[in-house]
């Protein structure tokens, strides 16, 4: 008899677009190869993700408007809902019950909040595995001081994430965890160690279509655009706080035929945040040199990598290893990335074409020195260093070990 | 090969009123291009204007600006040229033909705009349903611009947005260089002090002009302070600058004659302040000296202040005209005519000038060469008009601007400064300008 596993997590996984989707998509693939009957099921804001399955829960109303008021702690909300919205409950009630798995794994701590005790109510103790993308307790923190929430109230949300995340390290069966340090944290937090593994972030090769290739290829000529600095993210408060760090809006430093390329939410976010309603000249010129991509599909976005020149990764806080270094890693191209950007790829610092730089000044230099110089073939060993980066690669000891559960 | 000099005259077709600011430079300096070049057969000087529409050049001749108008005629606001919007358009018709009295009636107020809008919606329908349709027709030949060529931006680009882009692309294809006169970047740098209708268009006109011009023509140096300073904020390439002074000879060819509304026995005595009422001219600072000095028991001469009433200006214009201490002594002309002003710069005790913002500061100028005594603020462009020959105050400081017009209601302190005046300053004539433009 195959084990099953119920997977959860705060967003449902079909057509991934996030790192958090992507690395969740990833790791139930890794499930499934190693033999797991795998039911994965997002409790889910409708208004954020259009794409889900049967399996995923949509959120109750009063659950919706509360994200609306507070959209900063909506992981809380989701994670809640498991106890307090009827809708969210039954619905994975029925998913417990039915579906009666031998395992459940947690990707971020969020959903153990309302499962923790539903568990408790039904009598149910599966095997657990908790899936990390951070410390998150301390990554809440500096959302909402960004944010500038009340201080009572992210000490309250902090406390509480904390403590949950402290429980699930103990009473969980087997972690996974992104980069060194945050295992680390975790030893320290009390887990115990044999039951820890290191699955840092990686990716699945690029693909596209000649149509997308086409696309993009049509929009340089149209524009006449030469030269592509492509920037990738979300809309999440560190990709914003990292652009404006370390590239700010003064984009005069490009010539007219060079384009900063925006994708992912970040480009409506800049979008609506960065217009002359402000009378701010950077927000007036922005638009000049940078063209707003919007959230593209794999293999849009994989035609829109292929075409650039230099990515660039102006990351400058968050825990976790990211995704979106992981693809410029493998996207061989020109890369100008921050020390914290390269945060568990560290060894990629010494890959040719890679200009780390740490303050707005030499962030900026960097791009300028990356777009005239000209890229330096791989060696093949090189390229094989590289390869790290694939998903395959990142989860194998994962797989390893969830084998033996 | 001939370098031909392409002088961009866009916002003067179809002109026909009384040449604004921005007009007269550019006027002033293709005139003294054609008599150059006409004495120099060596040098070529074109002119083209750009048509948003087909976003193209097109070579045209420099007959098809009117010379400067008689001076007589009374002056137009440069507002209503062809290019400003409509709905622009029709604010200030309103500000100057309708009364107060109906524009400050409750029920105007209430419902005016809303039907205002209705009958423009009628009018708008019925003249595109009825209306001949406007088909872009363009006799002139094409522009076209060869790598030695230089084109000289004097104007107002920022008025037809895609000529910039439309260079920047040709530049790069063809390598002409492009020199441009910066005027000031009140509209940019001090948003707070300018109506923000133009806000995104001439800012992005002005990171156009830092990439593409070999060399910009500051009218001032606080203007090319603030230029470089706009280009360090939006790290852009720096071009090499020339600090132009701009023509400001004042031709009197008709006699000064008192404006209409001014009795001569009541207006012996007063104080001049040149300049349209608004929020940058800083007319709040004369009206707080004013009180400052009923305060302090101390009795100033009346105030004429030549301007119409412009963006923002209504509660200063109000206090102005409601306050009972201050409405005696004050007199607002919003329209005067050439002579006119030429007989308020003569017969006033001197000039004040508080601006909080100019490029350059014409009616300190004006002032100097009636060889009248300018009370003027330390901001921006000012004080390089005279130098040390004016004492300055700062513009936000009721105090020091009070201090100055008592200094100068002395009439031994005035005469001496209007002797030193009358012997130290000169104006400027646009040749001068043209040599420090022109570099052949």
């Amino acid at each position: 008899m195959t084990k099953k596993i119920l997977v959860l997590s705060t967003y449902p996984i079909k057509n991934p677009q996030h790192g958090g989707q992507k690395r969740l998509a990833a790791i139930v693939n890794a499930y499934i190869d190693v033999g797991y009957t795998v039911k994965a099921v997002g409790i889910f804001d409708k208004a954020v993700y259009k794409d889900h399955t049967a399996d995923d829960i949509s959120l109750g109303i009063s659950s919706a408007v509360e994200i609306r008021k507070n959209p900063w702690t909506g992981d809380i909300v989701c994670g809640r809902a498991i106890i307090d919205d009827p809708h969210v409950k039954e619905a994975m009630k029925k998913h417990l019950i039915e579906f009666a798995p031998n395992a459940i794994h947690l990707e971020q701590p969020f959903v153990y909040l309302g499962l923790e005790p539903l568990l408790l109510e039904l009598g149910l103790s599966p095997t657990i595995i908790y899936g990390s993308q951070n410390v998150e307790a301390p990554m809440k923190r500096e959302i909402l001081e960004s944010q500038y929430e009340p201080e009572s109230e992210i000490y309250n949300t902090v406390k509480l994430i904390g403590e949950c995340e402290r429980r699930l390290v103990k009473q969980c069966d087997l972690l996974t965890a992104c980069t060194k340090s945050d295992l680390e944290t975790y030893w320290k937090m009390g887990a115990d160690k044999k039951k820890t593994v290191l699955s840092q972030n990686g990716i699945d090769r690029l693909h596209t279509t000649e149509g997308d290739k086409h696309h993009w290829e049509n929009i340089y000529k149209k524009n006449g655009i030469v030269t592509k600095i492509l920037f990738i993210a979300s809309a999440h408060p560190p990709s914003i706080t990292g652009f404006i760090q370390m590239i700010g809006k003064g984009l005069g430093f490009l010539a007219p035929h060079q384009r900063m390329m925006i994708a992912g939410s970040v480009s409506d976010y800049f979008k609506n945040i960065f217009n002359t309603k402000n009378l701010d000249i950077g927000d007036a010129t922005f638009w000049i040199r940078a063209v707003p991509c919007g959230r593209l599909s794999e293999s849009s976005l994989g035609a829109l990598i292929e075409s650039c020149d230099v990515l660039v990764l102006p990351i400058t806080e968050g825990g976790g290893s990211n995704l979106k270094t992981a693809e410029a890693i493998m996207a061989n191209k020109k890369v100008v990335a921050t020390s914290h950007a390269l945060r568990s790829f560290e060894w990629a610092a010494k890959l040719p074409n890679i200009w780390i730089a740490d303050t707005q000044d030499e962030f900026v230099a960097a791009i300028r020195q990356a777009i005239d110089t000209e890229i330096i073939p791989r060696t093949k060993l090189e390229e094989k260093k590289a390869e790290q980066v694939l998903w395959v690669n990142q989860l194998a000891e994962f797989r390893e070990r969830i084998k033996k559960i | 090969m001939t370098k031909t000099t392409w002088i961009d005259i866009t916002d003067m077709i179809g002109w026909t009123g009384q040449f604004g600011g921005t007009q007269r430079v550019v006027y002033g300096i293709a005139n003294e291009y054609v008599q150059y070049a006409n004495k120099h057969k060596n040098t070529s000087v074109k002119f083209c204007f750009f048509s948003e529409k087909t976003r193209k050049f097109y070579e045209t001749s420099f007959d098809v600006i009117k010379p400067m108008n008689d001076i007589d005629e009374v002056s137009k606001n440069d507002k209503m040229s062809k290019n400003i919007d409509t709905k622009e358009r029709v604010k200030i018709i309103i500000q100057t033909y309708v009364p107060n009295r109906i524009l400050s009636n409750a029920y105007v107020k209430r419902y005016g705009k809303t039907i205002g809008k209705q009958v423009y919606g009628i009018a708008k329908k019925a003249k595109n349903e009825l209306g001949p349709k406007k088909i872009t027709i363009i006799n002139e030949p094409e522009a076209i611009f060869e790598h030695n060529d230089t084109v000289l931006l004097l104007g107002k680009p920022w008025d037809t947005p895609m000529m910039m882009p439309t260079l920047q692309l040709l530049k790069e294809q063809k390598g002409f260089l492009i020199e441009t006169i910066i005027y000031d970047l009140v509209i940019s740098l001090q948003p707070q002090l300018h109506t923000p209708v133009l806000f995104k268009d001439y800012t992005q006109y002005l990171f156009y002009v830092a990439q593409c011009s070999d060399r910009i023509l500051p009218i001032s140096k606080s203007s090319e302070r603030d230029f470089y300073e706009f280009c360090d904020r939006m790290r852009l390439p720096k071009p090499e600058s020339k600090v132009i002074r701009i023509g400001d000879i004042i031709h009197k060819s008709k006699e000064p004659t008192i404006p209409r509304q001014m009795d001569r026995q009541k207006s012996k005595q007063f104080l001049l302040c040149v300049g349209t009422i608004e929020v940058r001219k800083n007319h709040a600072l004369l009206y707080y000296v004013y009180k400052l000095a009923h305060e302090r028991g101390i009795n100033l001469p009346q105030l004429v202040i030549v301007g119409r009433v412009g963006w923002n200006a209504k509660d200063i214009y109000t206090m102005y005209k409601n306050d009972p201490l201050i409405k005696e002594q004050t007199i607002i002309l919003d329209s005067v005519t050439d002579p006119e002003l030429s007989w308020l710069y003569e017969n006033c005790l001197f000039s004040v000038y508080p601006s909080m913002y100019e490029g350059w500061g014409l009616p300190v100028a004006e002032s100097l060469q009636y060889g009248k005594v300018v009370v003027a603020s330390n901001s921006s462009s000012i004080p390089e008009i005279a130098g040390e020959l004016l004492e300055y105050f700062s513009p936000y400081s009721v105090d020091e601007c009070l201090h100055l017009i008592l200094k100068y209601l002395d009439d031994e302190r005035r005469t001496a400064l209007e002797k030193k005046i009358h012997s130290n300053y000169s104006p400027t004539n646009w040749r001068h300008t043209f040599m420090q433009v022109n570099t052949s």
